[in-house]
């Protein structure tokens, strides 16, 4: 083999395995439609390279890796689902304590029941006949109060004509 | 063939699987191994140049 002709030898391995540069297969072909040696190199590699592929898969085996393959994709996105779900619960809970508890403390402190007094003694019932029994009525309605002008009236109806 | 690729160097007939078994790109294959991927093409070259070496000298045997 000539120097130019090793120069090729890796594209030669390159072409067989499909994964050669464009620009290299073009210059590749040119030496090869001049080249007879490194065209039989070429289709000794091809050729050694089918054989040493495994086989195809039969219908059902490629059946089978395609089913497994969905269900695991399809079991990871479920485990997301579940994990995305978790979270949103996780949030709304931490959320609703979060609103809970100021509003729990606001609510004990800051607003004192109605039956308690400013200076936070607690306020009671009084005795109402006690209050009763101390308030003195004989003057309610004043030294002029209607009661007394009608007595005045009364005490001046003769009720004995004759 | 299959005699010979079972008889290549391990790293040799890794690459050689990776690449035209599980169709993995040379840059594909580096990575599953964790090697360069300069490497990788040098394993598959040496590879794919013995089992050429293994066909030509079977079909010239009678």
């Amino acid at each position: 083999m000539s120097p130019a002709c090793e120069a090729f030898e890796p594209l030669l391995v390159d072409r067989a395995a499909g994964a050669i540069d464009p620009v290299d297969r073009a210059r590749l072909e040119r030496h090869l439609d001049g080249c007879p040696a490194c065209r039989a190199e070429a289709h000794d590699v091809e050729r050694a390279l089918s054989l040493a592929a495994l086989p195809p898969l039969p219908d059902e085996e490629r059946d089978a890796v395609a089913r497994a393959g969905r269900e695991a994709l399809l079991r990871h996105r479920s485990g997301r689902r579940r994990l995305a779900g978790g979270l949103v619960l996780a949030i709304a809970a931490s959320a609703a304590f979060a609103l809970a508890v100021p509003w729990y403390l606001f609510s004990r402190h800051a607003a004192p029941p109605p039956q308690e007094a400013s200076d936070g003694v607690a306020w009671e019932l009084p005795d109402l006949e006690a209050v009763w029994a101390a308030t003195d009525l004989s003057d309610a309605d004043g030294p002029t109060g209607p009661s007394d002008v009608l007595f005045a009236e009364l005490q001046e109806v003769d009720l004995d004509p004759q | 063939v299959k005699a010979a690729v079972l008889a290549l160097p391990r790293r040799q007939r890794e690459v050689l699987t990776l690449r035209i078994d599980a169709g993995l790109s040379f840059a594909e294959v580096a990575r599953t191994l964790g090697i360069a991927e300069g490497n990788a093409r040098v394993h598959f070259h040496h590879a794919a140049r013995r089992l050429a070496e293994v066909v030509r000298a079977g079909e010239v045997e009678p």
